[in-house]
């Protein structure tokens, strides 16, 4: 067992001296790159959060998420996917390929329930990515998705 | 690129006299401009021999150059296009395109003063209150600019026009995805959404490809040149247009679409008072749609210079970040236009 602190809060506390301490002091040019650097913090941080949560599933003997989704979107077994591929992450690769091999065939034009899953689909798994990368923009763009319904 | 080195110094002055009309010119500064992650540009200040001073831009390709972007020298015969159509760029002064002067071809322009970033134009009260006025300058560039037509002479290097602009860039994105290292439903949904849809093909323009106010330079809020040509194309006179209205170039003003500065009505005004041609709703927002989508897949290309092109470029990195970005877009767009709600504020 590691001592403290942990990942998270170490590139945490990091940033922050950044953003606070290291920033001011620098010239015009430099502090782009001292804001990249704290976007990428940011990132890092977040998906560290994001294994955290899926690890302790995990341990619980919850299935990943996006390979159940992506099975029942599939017509699949969850767990055949993650024992025939060896593993969760690997089920998912494999049945993403699946999965865009099917939407560019048009497998899921025709309106109705399966097309209307795979809409559900896609924005949770591109709304987890965003709120790992840019969060602030998530938020705008769910704000502006919500206004005119 | 070590462009102030004593090697480089001496061949580089001559050139620049040369290109300036002048038997001999001392480089009095030789500077990197910031920005740019497909280009290098540098700020030359020229001593003529009258001691007046003369400033160029130095554009230069960098050492891993991108998919589709131009040559220095394509790019300034783009730029020399632009020009002559009455489109508002820095002033084309010379082409090199021995690599003995500075290690490889580049071209010089006159440098133009103002500010490009939107981010720091949007801090500046006096722009943003003129933020339609400069849209529908910008409009009326463009325009100016899709008067350029594919015909056999001009700007033969360019790849061959398309027939179906948006079919043919589904079919390249699509073979760009397959050779990705893993699948993007998301962007497949677009695409296919978008294969739907296709509009009946149109007519062909030269696009600028990469239209958006970042590259517009302003003056005291007055709009004065349009820069970064190398990855100019012939295409759809959407393309441009929806382009430079993308949420992703708005910065801290989503709300106005014209590129963060104001409406985007005010841009289609300037371009529909040149082209005498009006934009048709339905097709800007599958234009939208496309920019997003096409946008996703590009910042894929970014972030593969940066995983496996050996780019290691944390702006190129952070590009990569953005896929997810105008994935959501596209698909918040797409659900709009089914929806047949009206196209945003």
């Amino acid at each position: 067992m590691r001592d403290h602190p942990d990942s998270a809060v170490l590139l945490s506390s990091a940033r922050r001296t950044l953003l606070e301490q290291v920033l001011p002091a620098l010239e015009a040019e430099a502090q782009s790159g001292a804001l990249m650097v704290a976007r990428a913090l940011s990132v890092v941080i977040a998906r560290i959060e994001t294994d955290r949560r899926a690890l302790l599933a995990a341990e619980r003997g919850v299935e990943n998420e996006e390979l159940t989704a992506l099975a029942e979107l599939l017509g699949e077994s969850a767990a055949a996917a993650r024992e025939a591929h060896g593993g969760a992450s690997a089920a998912v690769a494999h049945l993403s390929r699946r999965l865009a091999a099917e939407i560019r065939s048009g497998a899921f034009d025709p309106p109705g329930a399966r097309h209307d899953l795979l809409q559900r689909f896609v924005f949770e798994v591109t709304r987890a990515k965003l709120a790992e990368s840019n969060p602030k923009v998530l938020q705008q763009i769910e704000t502006w998705r919500k206004e005119d319904e | 690129m070590a462009l102030a080195s004593d090697e480089v110094r001496e061949p580089l002055e001559r050139f620049v006299a040369g290109a300036l009309g002048v038997p001999s010119c001392e480089l009095t500064k030789v500077a990197r401009l910031a920005g740019g992650t497909v280009q290098d540009n540098w700020i030359l200040e020229a001593r003529m021999p009258d001691q007046s001073r003369h400033r160029v831009v130095l554009r230069t390709g960098r050492v891993v150059g991108v998919k589709d972007s131009l040559p220095a020298e394509q790019e300034y015969a783009v730029l020399r296009a632009a020009a002559n159509a009455g489109v508002c760029v820095p002033r084309p002064v010379a082409v090199c395109s021995d690599p003995a002067v500075i290690g490889r071809p580049f071209f010089l322009m006159d440098f133009v003063e103002g500010e490009s970033r939107p981010w720091k134009l949007q801090r500046m009260p006096a722009v943003m209150a003129a933020g339609d006025e400069i849209l529908d300058w910008v409009g009326v560039q463009l325009g100016r600019l899709q008067a350029i037509v594919p015909d056999r002479q001009a700007l033969p290097f360019l790849r061959p026009a398309p027939r179906d602009a948006a079919r043919e860039a589904i079919a390249e994105m699509r073979a760009y995805l397959d050779r990705h290292d893993h699948a993007h439903p998301a962007i497949e949904c677009a695409l296919r959404w978008l294969e739907r849809h296709a509009p009946p093909p149109g007519p062909i323009v030269l696009c600028h490809g990469d239209f958006r106010i970042g590259n517009v330079i302003i003056d005291h809020c007055r709009p004065v040149a349009l820069l970064d040509w190398e990855l100019a194309r012939w295409g759809d006179p959407h393309e441009d247009l929806a382009w430079a209205c993308m949420r992703f170039f708005r910065f801290s003003r989503p709300d106005l679409e014209g590129g963060g500065l104001g409406a985007r009505s005010a841009l289609l005004r300037g371009w529909r008072a040149t082209t005498g041609r009006a934009v048709d709703p339905w097709l800007m927002r599958y234009w939208d749609v496309f920019s997003n989508t096409r946008w996703a897949v590009v910042s894929l290309q970014q972030v593969a210079r940066h995983v496996v092109g050996g780019e290691d470029s944390l702006e190129l990195a952070l590009v990569g970040l953005g896929t997810a970005e105008m994935e959501l877009e596209a698909l918040a767009l797409i659900e709009r236009a089914c929806a047949g709600m009206p196209g945003g504020r």
